[in-house]
């Protein structure tokens, strides 16, 4: 999509009125050009339509559902997701098919290197295109993960990194740059069997959506 | 744990920044003062597009926990939340519409852009009646093609496609009408313009 395919949907984008697919390329397109700074304009706009629509009183259980809501503690993912998650499926989007399909075939060589001086737990993986490295700090509880060979996503999605304790996986980061390089990542992984990395909405889930495109084992 | 009256919450968090911090520091009130200001309008904005009451008040639940959970990624200094919410509420109506519509997985909700494209708009300068106004005024100047099409799009959640089946016209039809109808809203609403306006009534 060039800038002016992408001018003629902007409006339609904005509203929500394009197919999921055309939106998806919308996004990849903003993703990729910083010229389009009037698209707040648009969404700014868009947004004042929702005064059109006539005021209604919402029924007083629905603030109290609400602020119930909030002070319940986050919940543990379901016991349900792991065995789902942890059987290997074949159901990707296609932006990551090539570099997930590799890792599927669980082709992954990994180089195990304990200790050294400080006592980092370093962790080396490549399957294909992607390799990176993970380097977790026991002492600190600091765990860094870097990786090549991404394809890139769209700005509505991130990469969630996840610590799998007996199957249960709890989310410890999240990322978006290139080369992704995951901002140090605060978790206590000495209870970990593996951590692992998932595509997910840019604001990032409790719990895993989709399948891992990496597993590390540690 | 005793509730707070609405009243003292809506006083603790009167001001936008002080809300946006109540938020960030977790602070329940700062919700509830954020939900008493703009529920009656995002369940007013989920019932126009969803008809059914009790999918509303779900969209409007879901939007206010997205601005509760993603509280850290808002900048005080971009003036105050209620556009961002009614993105976001349209947005999970829409999301529901279209399921109930069988459409497949709806693309998910980007709130890091939307908390950073955030900046004064009109929604922020006026009280709520006056910016119904204004903007009904504002869509009361687009042509009625213009405004049929806005709303088959924003309030009926049609996609453009969808549209032009609808009303048995071309795809490239229904695009540009679109595009003119909100540049058009846009400007009406634009602070230069609403300025003016208020400026012309007053003598």
């Amino acid at each position: 999509m060039n800038c002016d395919e992408f001018e003629e949907l902007s409006a339609a984008y904005v509203m929500r009125a394009l197919p999921e697919d055309e939106a998806r390329e919308v996004e990849a397109h903003l993703a990729s050009c910083d010229k389009h700074a009037s698209l707040a304009g648009l969404r700014s706009a868009a947004a004042a339509l929702s005064l059109a629509a006539p005021e209604r009183e919402p029924p007083a259980a629905l603030k109290r559902r609400l602020l119930a809501a909030i002070r319940e503690p986050q919940t543990t993912p379901s016991v349900a997701k792991p065995a789902r998650w942890l059987r290997p499926s074949y159901a990707l989007a296609a932006a990551l098919a090539v570099a997930v399909v590799a890792l599927l075939a669980w082709n992954l060589s990994l180089q195990l290197s304990d200790g050294g001086d400080d006592g980092a737990v370093v962790r080396e993986f490549v399957s294909g295109k992607i390799s990176g490295r993970l380097v977790y700090l026991p002492e600190s509880q600091e765990a860094i993960l870097t990786v090549y060979g991404l394809e890139g996503i769209p700005s509505s999605k991130a990469f969630e990194v996840w610590a799998i304790t007996d199957g249960q996986p709890r989310p410890i980061g999240l990322f978006t740059s290139r080369p992704f390089t995951a901002p140090v990542m605060q978790a206590d992984l000495s209870q970990a069997d593996s951590v692992a990395v998932t595509v997910e909405p840019a604001l990032g889930s409790l719990e895993p959506t989709s399948d891992p495109i990496i597993v590390i084992e540690l | 744990m005793s509730d707070p009256s609405d009243e003292s919450a809506r006083t603790t968090y009167g001001d936008s920044n002080e809300l946006i911090r109540g938020l960030q520091r977790h602070d329940p009130r700062a919700l509830e003062a954020l939900y008493d200001s703009n529920a009656r309008r995002a369940f007013g904005l989920a019932c126009r597009v969803l008809g059914d009451t009790s999918a509303a008040e779900d969209a409007v639940q879901e939007a206010f926990l997205a601005i509760w959970r993603n509280a850290h990624r808002l900048d005080p200094a971009r003036g105050n939340v209620s556009s961002l919410l009614m993105t976001i509420v349209h947005h999970k109506a829409i999301d529901s519409q279209r399921a109930r519509r069988g459409h497949g997985d709806p693309l998910p909700l980007d709130f890091a852009t939307l908390a950073d494209e955030r900046s004064a708009d009109v929604l922020d300068a006026v009280d709520a009646s006056a910016g119904r106004e204004l903007v009904l005024k504002a869509l009361g100047s687009l042509s009625p093609d213009q405004r049929r099409a806005i709303e088959l799009a924003y309030f009926d959640g049609l996609t453009h496609v969808e549209i032009a089946e609808k009303l048995g016209i071309p795809l490239g039809t229904v695009k540009s009408r679109l595009r003119l109808a909100l540049d058009k809203l846009r400007a009406a609403l634009s602070p230069e313009a609403t300025r003016l306006g208020e400026g012309t009534e007053s003598t």
